[in-house]
């Protein structure tokens, strides 16, 4: 002890002392193996997400998977770097690499490196008889490296030990910062891609909510009347609203004929839009009601319409409702001489009922929000409620309201609304017939 | 009981995580559709479940398989994220737009949080208390009602009503997370005072 200390040192500078060179030496070297074993635990994390994201590509790549499944796959991939974060196994190696560091031998080796005669600890000189066995030596080791070890582990888990002071602070600052960015990017992305949607124009909620004051239907379950009348909800217009709103505004020589039969124009304009929000043309109601000779459709839904009335006769609305299921569809088709392919009968509606009635497959109105409407009227039914989780009404009403702002995009709101009321009708007609 | 040895830094370690993530996803969502519970009875129902996943995986891994009891929670906690992840796919299949990707944002820190002041809890309830400000069975109960009000506000709520609490409700995962990793290192340093036989300032 006496050959490595020497008699003019400063107060304060001794071994154990903060400016004490061995304390500050073994300092060093447990912040140069934590910075070490950080940036490990990061590279590794980063490898976790990135051998995920791997994995995804080529579960996505590999199988011929829906795309649901796909996306859904890909959400999972994005969601699961906790597990890595929360893990033992890193965490646990870098704190034992950390705690396998040995300052004694380290700062024998040290001692070893310093010359007989170079200022050592506190700027003393080395006796040449003080080498790393020597008990004065060992002795000033172990005090150096217990206080530093002391003072020093603070230092390396100052963020986590002390989280809100400190060093603490700018890593709370930095992760704060990441997980902004992250909810912001997430809303940008999410906004952009929800506009992109061919059949959710988030954009338009706003209007629609103003037109049709959706919001009074936030969270309510919207039915079908078993009676295969519209749904109960107070804004939908009323049947014959409807159909004298289209036997007057389209002009249709046949649709002034009655309320019955300015309501099958309604439907049959519908079908001939195919969803890309085309106006549908005026001869396309006449043509739909007038038996379907399919005079002036140029596009593919108004020939299938025409294809659709030819050579079956005229039922009843409420006659093609109790006998619509997908068996009657089909000895309908054979006895017509219709396309009988999955395909075909898919391209015609999934309701045989309507199809059947001669209303050229009014389902096959609006395919890109037919998705939309299957999700929505199955969540009001309460079958989805369970499976999906906490944020599922939220979510509903977000699904509503963009559903219906994409409604609001048609040439007719009366219509889009009509077509939510058909789908629903045929809807509950295919369950009905299920049963 | 038969001591079996499964150290938590080897593959078989993450073995416990991934089966009880995906197990108790399956308890839960069939919980619920078998038993009709619907808004807050849901949120505790899950809540429930998730503690008990955690106290089970305490006391099963480190009673028997010598893991710290950190290591056990952090275990548990892999299982929610994981359980986390799966709802996150779910929900995906059931409504295939792009808000499930925001929907992240709000669900991972919900459950995540929920789960860390419920792990924190647990570790109170088995060892002492340290300097927890709150007792640990009003930590459990605190994530309890901290998952009822923020399903309340994303059912009722709207969308920008939601996004400012996400604010907050990140921050605060955050803060837990930091609160998580502080108290798992001072776990890690009480075993390595013992090698070292160096003191700390714990």
């Amino acid at each position: 002890m006496s050959g490595v200390r020497g008699s003019g040192r400063k107060a304060g500078s001794g071994a154990g002392s903060k400016r004490d060179p061995v304390r500050r030496y073994v300092v060093s070297l447990y912040a140069g193996k934590m910075l070490e074993e950080s940036l490990r635990f990061c590279a590794y994390w980063l490898l976790f997400i990135l051998g995920v994201w791997i994995l995804v590509g080529i579960a996505n790549l590999a199988f011929d998977l829906p795309e649901d499944w796909k996306r859904a796959i890909s959400l999972f991939g994005l969601s699961v770097w906790p597990v890595f974060f929360f893990s033992p196994l890193p965490r646990s190696r870098c704190l034992q690499r950390l705690r396998s560091v040995d300052p004694y031998s380290a700062l024998e080796a040290y001692l070893e490196a310093v010359p007989a005669g170079m200022p050592v600890a506190d700027g003393t000189e080395r006796p040449a008889d003080a080498g790393p066995d020597a008990p004065a030596a060992r002795e000033m080791v172990s005090k150096a490296a217990r206080a530093a070890m002391s003072d020093s582990r603070p230092v390396f888990f100052r963020c986590l030990k002390n989280p809100f002071r400190g060093l603490g602070k700018a890593f709370l600052a930095l992760l704060a910062a990441l997980c902004l960015l992250e909810a912001a990017s997430a809303a940008f992305f999410g906004r952009q891609s929800w506009s992109a949607s061919p059949g959710l124009r988030g954009s338009r909620a706003a209007e629609a909510d103003a037109l049709f004051d959706r919001d009074s239907l936030s969270g309510q379950e919207i039915l079908p009347d078993p009676q295969f009348g519209r749904p109960e909800s107070p804004s939908f217009p009323s049947g014959e609203e409807n159909a004298s709103t289209y036997a007057e505004s389209d002009g249709a020589a046949e649709g002034q004929a009655g309320k019955a039969a300015g309501k099958k124009v309604a439907q049959t304009g519908q079908a001939g839009q195919t969803g890309r929000n085309v106006p549908p043309p005026a001869d396309m109601n006449a043509a739909g009601d007038s038996g379907g000779e399919g005079s002036g459709q140029s596009d593919e839904s108004a020939a299938r319409a025409a294809e659709a009335e030819s050579g079956s006769g005229k039922k009843t609305g409420d006659e093609s409702m109790t006998d619509g299921s997908g068996d009657d569809g089909r000895s309908d088709d054979a006895a017509a001489g219709r396309e009988t392919t999955p395909g075909a009968k898919a391209r015609r509606g999934a309701s045989a009922g309507w199809e059947e009635s001669g209303d050229t497959g009014a389902p096959d109105a609006l395919p890109e929000y037919r998705a939309v409407f299957e999700r929505i009227a199955t969540d009001a039914e309460g079958e989805k409620v369970q499976a999906t989780g906490a944020m599922h009404l939220a979510e509903l009403q977000e699904l509503q309201r963009a559903v219906y702002a994409g409604l609001a995009e048609l040439p007719s709101v009366d219509a889009a609304e009509d077509a939510w009321a058909i789908f629903l009708r045929e809807r509950w007609v295919r369950r009905g017939a299920a049963r | 009981m038969k001591r079996f040895r499964v150290a938590p830094g080897s593959a078989q370690g993450v073995a416990p995580a991934i089966v009880s993530g995906f197990v108790l996803f399956a308890v839960v969502t069939g919980g619920e559709r078998l038993f009709g519970v619907t808004g807050a009875a849901a949120s505790l129902f899950e809540e429930a479940m998730k503690t008990a996943l955690l106290a089970s995986g305490m006391l099963i891994l480190s009673g028997t398989a010598g893991w710290t009891r950190f290591e056990a929670l952090g275990c548990g906690l892999q299982a929610v994220a994981l359980f986390a992840a799966a709802e996150s796919a779910a929900y995906a299949l059931a409504f295939p737009d792009a808000e499930t990707v925001l929907r992240l944002a709000w669900s991972l820190p919900l459950h995540l949080g929920c789960a860390m002041l419920e792990a924190l809890g647990l570790a109170g309830l088995a060892g002492r208390r340290g300097r927890a400000k709150l007792p640990p069975c009003m930590m459990i109960a605190s994530a309890w009602a901290i998952h009822i009000i923020l399903n309340a506000i994303a059912s009722s709520s709207s969308r920008a009503v939601m996004l400012a609490a996400m604010i907050p409700l990140d921050t605060a995962f955050i803060a837990l997370s930091a609160l998580w990793l502080r108290s798992a290192a001072r776990n890690a340093l009480s075993d390595g005072r013992k090698v070292h036989g160096g003191s700390t300032d714990d």
